[in-house]
């Protein structure tokens, strides 16, 4: 009987250290390694591109570039610091730059910065823009969890396999020796598997059950299905309109404002028809005729393209209806956001918040727009002191930073974390 | 027995597979949420439906004959008075700091089509090859050269042949600062001596910081 006892543990324990294994490979791939794409777009893609100058610098090569690896390392967790010590490279930088100083990041660890490099450095320029990388960034990251999944199912299956393997050639072995087949307990009322069992179904639940209720209100990631198919991609990337053009009131008031039809026919009187090479694809991966939602629009704003002119009823007044967008972006009645305070004072990139709008045909919630995203914002962003009248008022923040005490004063320093400045 | 062991593994895989499915992609619903009533504003919101007008938009123009605070008086322009147009200015000047800015808003606003180098060859004709297919006004040309600035405020406010009307996007000092920047760049090129000056630090009567749409008002007239 012990003897039997010894090989079930044995079995037990083979058994639950396999499926531990398993779990791991799955619940926790994302630790596998800093992935530099996605440090690169919350973190950096707002002012950098790597192939492009933006607000900052192109970035693929930059290491080439820098006097060394611990230079740049510096650099991104505090390029303040690194301007104000005075080091000649870091000064001739700032100051090509136009002066605008570099958030600094001082959550990146050393490999998070190789990986974000590594990344910058394999981004290639787009070949012929007939070559449409459809949906590119999500597919990626879902095409390796699903490999991992495979994985572990593969490997459970050939645990199992195995362990029924097993068990035939002991009862074959012990019908040979004459000894007798004890009875084995079924799986599900041995003690210690129902006790792994129960264990990992609480921690499995909780982990599920936790991470909704984190998530359960948040809307990132919502891409609402538009009246007229509207591509940001084929407007603000590749016909390079500024986001200010139509949404001209991010810098004037509390809204960015969704153009008018009025703005869409400032072009559009004159492009009737879709003849980019872009391929316009839904999320469904529908292709979408691009000259029939022009027609779409036409049909709004009440405009006869054979004519050139609206349509006017009896009092001269011309029949059109609304478009009815579907709001995207929506806080709730008990935050107050105001966009030219961002934009104007802040100077913060559309990018920062909306995310690549320029390469999204549909556009989608990009960042959570929970409290925890606003409030990190605002403890990480130097608000920009120097030059600025605005915030004069801050005597000892600018004599602390004459006297070198203080690099830089973040949104948090000057009230950015105070509840009534944004629930009031 | 068998069929009860089974039953307890393709739970765990399944229940693995599904972990597995969290992969964050787009949704076309935006989700349940804890306070409905919160995160939907039952306010009526910049643009939601609002049943206390006819047209039901929540947006109104300003009341008629009102002017926002920090905004200029309007303009008595009408559109298609094209000798009005020659004659019409502006008493506003601009210093150097509201130049550039003007350069900005030109850039945003006119250089997709005027091109940022003013030469008539934005992203959007990019010499006939782009989408836009009528050629741009070139401020360097001998016809624009010398163009009245009263005649370029009504192309902004009213639109001009292919161009559509700017009122929308800028309010009347937008528009003159545009203007501004477009004489400050056609003296350096042979056009008459600019004199949307300097002399003066903001000589105007207002001290235009806030702005939202005067065009509006405008059309309210």
């Amino acid at each position: 009987m012990t003897e039997f006892n010894k090989t079930m543990y044995l079995k037990i324990a083979r058994t639950s250290i396999l499926l531990v294994i398993a779990l791991f490979l799955n619940l926790h791939t994302s630790f596998a390694a800093p992935d530099g794409k996605a440090l690169f777009q919350s973190n950096c893609a707002a002012c950098h591109n790597p192939l492009k100058d933006a607000t900052g610098p192109a970035l693929k090569g930059v290491e080439a570039r820098v006097p060394s690896k611990k230079w740049l390392h510096d650099w991104v967790r505090n390029s303040s610091a690194l301007v104000a010590s005075g080091d000649k490279y870091a000064v001739e930088v700032f100051n090509k730059w136009n002066k605008i100083p570099m958030p600094g990041f001082a959550s990146l660890s050393d490999e998070d910065i190789d990986a974000i490099f590594t990344y910058v450095n394999s981004v290639e320029a787009p070949k012929a823009p007939t070559a449409a990388p459809a949906a590119g960034t999500t597919t990626d990251t879902s095409d390796n969890t699903w490999m991992y999944a495979f994985i572990t199912i593969a490997l459970l299956v050939l645990m199992i396999i195995l362990w029924r393997a097993n068990q035939g050639l002991r009862r074959a072995a012990n019908d040979v020796a004459g000894t007798p087949n004890v009875k084995d307990v079924p799986v599900y009322r041995n003690k210690v598997f129902v006790a792994i069992a129960v264990i990992l179904a609480f921690v499995f639940c909780g982990y599920w059950i936790t991470n909704g209720a984190i998530e359960m209100g948040h809307q990132e990631n919502y891409m609402p299905e538009q009246p007229i198919f509207y591509s940001h991609k084929v407007h603000a990337g590749i016909n390079q309109i500024n986001c200010l053009y139509c949404h001209s009131s991010a810098e004037k008031g509390k809204m960015a404002m969704v153009p008018s039809p009025a703005t869409c026919m400032n072009c559009h009187k004159q492009i009737s028809e879709y003849t980019g090479d872009e391929k316009l694809i839904t999320a469904e991966g529908k292709e979408v005729n691009g000259t029939a939602e022009i027609k779409k629009l036409y049909e709004y704003t009440g405009w006869d393209p054979a004519k050139k002119d609206y349509k006017r009823d009896a009092n001269g007044n011309i029949i059109s209806k609304p478009i009815e967008w579907v709001k995207v972006h929506n806080l709730p009645d008990h935050v107050y956001f105001n966009h030219s305070q961002h934009v104007v004072a802040g100077k913060v990139q559309c990018q920062r918040c909306h995310g690549a709008i320029e390469d999204m045909h549909e556009v989608h919630q990009f960042a959570p727009l929970s409290m925890g995203w606003c409030v990190n914002c605002h403890r990480q962003t130097q608000v920009q002191f120097a030059d600025n009248n605005y915030y004069s008022i801050f005597e000892k923040y600018h004599e602390e930073i004459k006297s070198g005490k203080r690099t830089g004063v973040t949104v948090e320093d000057i009230g950015g974390l105070e509840c009534q400045k944004c629930h009031y | 027995m068998n069929k009860t062991k089974s039953i307890v593994v393709a739970a765990l895989i399944i229940g693995l597979g599904v972990s597995a499915c969290n992969s964050g992609n787009m949704r076309r619903n935006p989700g349940k949420t804890y306070a409905p009533d919160m995160t939907y504003s039952r306010a009526y919101d910049a643009y939601t439906d609002n049943p206390n007008f006819s047209d039901k938009q929540t947006s109104r123009l300003p009341v008629a004959g009102t002017i926002a605070q920090g905004h200029e008086l309007p303009d008595h322009l009408v559109e298609g008075d094209t000798n009005a147009y020659k004659t019409f200015t502006t008493h506003l000047r601009f210093n150097e700091a509201e130049l550039e800015e003007g350069k900005r808003l030109f850039d945003i606003y006119c250089g997709i089509c005027h091109g940022q180098k003013l030469d008539g060859n934005g992203p959007l004709y990019n010499d006939g090859n782009g989408k836009f297919a009528a050629a741009p006004a070139n401020f360097k040309d001998g016809k624009y050269l010398n163009m009245p600035v009263g005649q370029m405020y009504a192309a902004i406010k009213f639109g001009k042949n292919m161009m559509g009307s700017h009122a929308a996007q800028l309010d009347i000092k937008q528009r003159w600062q545009v203007i501004a920047y477009i004489k400050k760049f056609q003296s350096e090129n042979g056009g008459a001596p600019f004199t949307f000056g300097t002399a003066e630090l903001m000589a105007s009567t207002t001290a235009a910081t806030t702005t939202t749409d005067t065009a509006a008002a405008d059309k309210a007239k």
